[in-house]
């Protein structure tokens, strides 16, 4: 049976256009953004100042220094992690078909929080350091990765367990997260009773979601992962929405659906693992972000994946702004105000329900 | 014969749900699963597909065993229409160029998009080609999962329970589709049904299903209320009216049972 001498709809055409056109504006908005992101703190540069600098020919060793090794490594982070946690949060929503799921609700973070405290706890690495921005740090970053790594993805297998049993629910799932992050703080609360002033201040100053402690040294190592993820992400699109019509429609057109999901669980879990283990827990981007998206742009995830990208990398530029710049000179924590615009949303979520 | 099943037993969590199945299944024909709830018609559908493996037996699909293709190839030669399908926010155009997914290496090229263009034309659903699945009524809903079937461009198409939930105007008017695609382009259609008149009317072969295995099979013409009441256990009749075969219960189901 053949199918040929059809033509393309415009309207069509003139709908792909559209879409197109919104993830330019989002792009452009993020990279307008990023400048102004650039231009504010404590100090306020010129945006000239700025462009001079990125294209090293800085006007002055002042902006330089402030550019260079404060504002781009922190509105670098922001971008990145921003985009990772939407991104995942976007691809769980899909994999696990529940627009609750998130790094957030379903226990993840609080996984990837108790494993770097356990981190601290067994293995040392909270020491006192006296560097100019923080009196605590973690000092071996890549232990304290690796251990909140394996129990986010030791809590993702859970849900995937979970969701795989037939008649997994919205509900189940997110009442599942909840217990999980109930657990996984329970156990956290549970090391830091136990642990020493230096270890309890590493624990807690972990917890708090905040993107100026990365430096160049952590966007080479996290940089290479988030991208090559939200590349991943962003080749699988096709089979996400190949799974939009149910599994067993999925398996009818050759998708392998249990390694779809899987992967691409796997996948955020990672993500998500990598970008908390180095900037704390920022809460509700991966949900907040998603969610906004769909509504404007739908589930369409050639267009959904890269908008939520852009979408959660701008949301977290301006949260970083606001921290940064509502109490000069003090930085606030960013997770803060992720938190201030990401629970109107998921109480709009719940009162509004599902459109389908 | 396109497609040949051959000793299949199957069983979930040790309990036999099929046992020595055999058919084969001729192009240019609809064939109808019939059979009491539970026998395991859509379970036998589904292991045409190898969206379930049965525990043993042979499937040959254009005389190459299913058992050696992988999930991509089966969807070149197979199409696979679910009882019910999820209605998210994605257009009619979007879900129907999916059933290029098995021939699709990156990304969806020109024709892909002329293939559906031509699909929606063929099936009357040009007007809703932008509109999202959640607005669609079920039975606009199943043609759009048909036509994806069709974008698929198999020769073999399975349809479990195609009108389940639609009314009496679209279970006529759907089933006349299909009819009309499977004389025109000779494929082969495997459908299960509940409704026998339905199935009477418009299906050419029948295989019918009881204790697990196959009771009976042959033309559909052949059928009689003998065979009918022995798998469903009601006395039934089969009468005509204007030409039409129908399938009448001459018994209470009560008084039967």
């Amino acid at each position: 049976m053949h199918f040929d001498h059809g033509a393309v709809p415009d309207a069509y055409i003139g709908y792909i256009r559209k879409k197109s056109w919104l993830l330019f504006v989002l792009f452009s908005l993020m990279a307008i953004l990023f400048l102004i992101s650039l231009c504010n703190g404590a100090v306020k540069l010129p945006l000239l100042d700025v462009v001079q600098t990125l294209m090293l020919d800085a006007p002055s060793r002042k902006a330089d220094l402030i550019v260079w090794h404060i504002r781009l490594p922190q509105t670098v982070i922001a971008i990145l992690s921003g985009a990772g946690l939407a991104a995942s949060g976007a691809v769980m929503q899909s994999v696990l078909k529940n627009p609750l799921a998130s790094p957030f609700t379903l226990g993840i973070s609080h996984a990837a929080a108790f494993g770097a405290a356990l981190s601290v706890i067994l293995m040392g690495t909270g020491v006192m350091a006296s560097s100019s921005s923080d009196a605590v740090a973690i000092s071996n970053p890549l232990i304290t990765v690796a251990t909140a790594f394996s129990f986010s993805i030791f809590t993702a297998l859970i849900i995937i367990f979970i969701s795989g049993k037939k008649g997994a629910s919205p509900q189940v799932m997110v009442l599942t997260g909840v217990a999980l992050g109930s657990l996984f703080t329970a156990g956290t609360m549970l090391l830091q009773f136990f642990a020493d002033d230096v270890q309890l201040a590493a624990m807690v100053f972990w917890t708090f979601g905040d993107l100026a402690r990365a430096d160049w040294n952590d966007i080479a190592l996290i940089a290479p992962v988030v991208l090559m993820l939200l590349g991943f992400f962003l080749v699988k699109s096709r089979d996400y929405n190949g799974m939009a019509m149910g599994d067993e429609s999925a398996k009818g057109i050759g998708i392998q659906v249990e390694w779809i999901r899987l992967s691409g669980m796997l996948a955020a879990s990672l993500m998500t693992a990598l970008i908390i283990s180095f900037v704390g827990i920022i809460s509700f981007v991966g949900l907040a972000a998603p969610h906004i998206v769909r509504r404007i742009i739908g589930d369409d995830h050639r267009f959904l994946l890269p908008a939520s990208i852009l979408a959660g990398a701008l949301i977290l530029l301006a949260a970083d702004m606001v921290a940064r710049l509502i109490m000069l000179p003090h930085v606030l924590p960013v997770s803060i105000f992720t938190a201030f615009l990401g629970a109107p949303v998921f109480i709009y979520l719940i009162i509004k329900g599902d459109p389908r | 014969m396109i497609l040949t099943v051959n000793q299949i037993d199957f069983k979930y969590k040790s309990v036999k749900i099929l046992e020595d199945i055999n058919f084969s299944i001729p192009r240019g024909e609809i064939t109808v699963i019939l059979g009491p709830n539970g026998v395991g018609k859509t379970t036998l559908l589904k292991c045409l597909n190898k969206i379930l493996t049965p525990a043993a037996g042979r499937i040959h699909v254009k005389d190459k065993p299913l058992k050696a293709m992988d999930i991509r190839q089966i969807a070149k030669e197979i199409s696979y229409v679910a009882q019910y399908n999820e209605a998210g926010k994605i257009t009619v155009f979007d879900a129907v160029l999916m059933g290029r997914y098995p021939h699709i290496r990156f990304t969806a090229g020109k024709d892909d998009l002329k293939k559906v263009g031509s699909v929606l034309t063929h099936l009357n659903l040009s007007h809703m080609a932008l509109k999202n699945l959640y607005e669609l009524s079920g039975g606009e809903l199943q043609q759009v999962a048909i036509a994806r079937a069709l974008v698929q461009e198999t020769d073999i198409l399975l349809l479990d329970e195609p009108t389940s939930s639609l009314d009496l105007k679209n279970q006529t008017r759907i089933l006349s589709l299909v009819r009309h695609i499977v004389r025109d382009h000779n494929l082969a259609v495997i459908m299960t049904m509940h409704d026998l008149n339905s199935a009477l009317r418009y299906a050419d072969q029948y295989i019918c299903l009881k204790n697990n295995t196959v009771f009976g099979a042959g033309k559909i013409e052949e059928i009689g209320s003998d065979l009918l009441t022995k798998v469903y256990g009601l006395p039934v009749e089969i009468i005509r009216h204007k030409g039409y075969p129908l399938v009448v219960p001459v018994e209470d189901a009560f008084k039967a049972a």
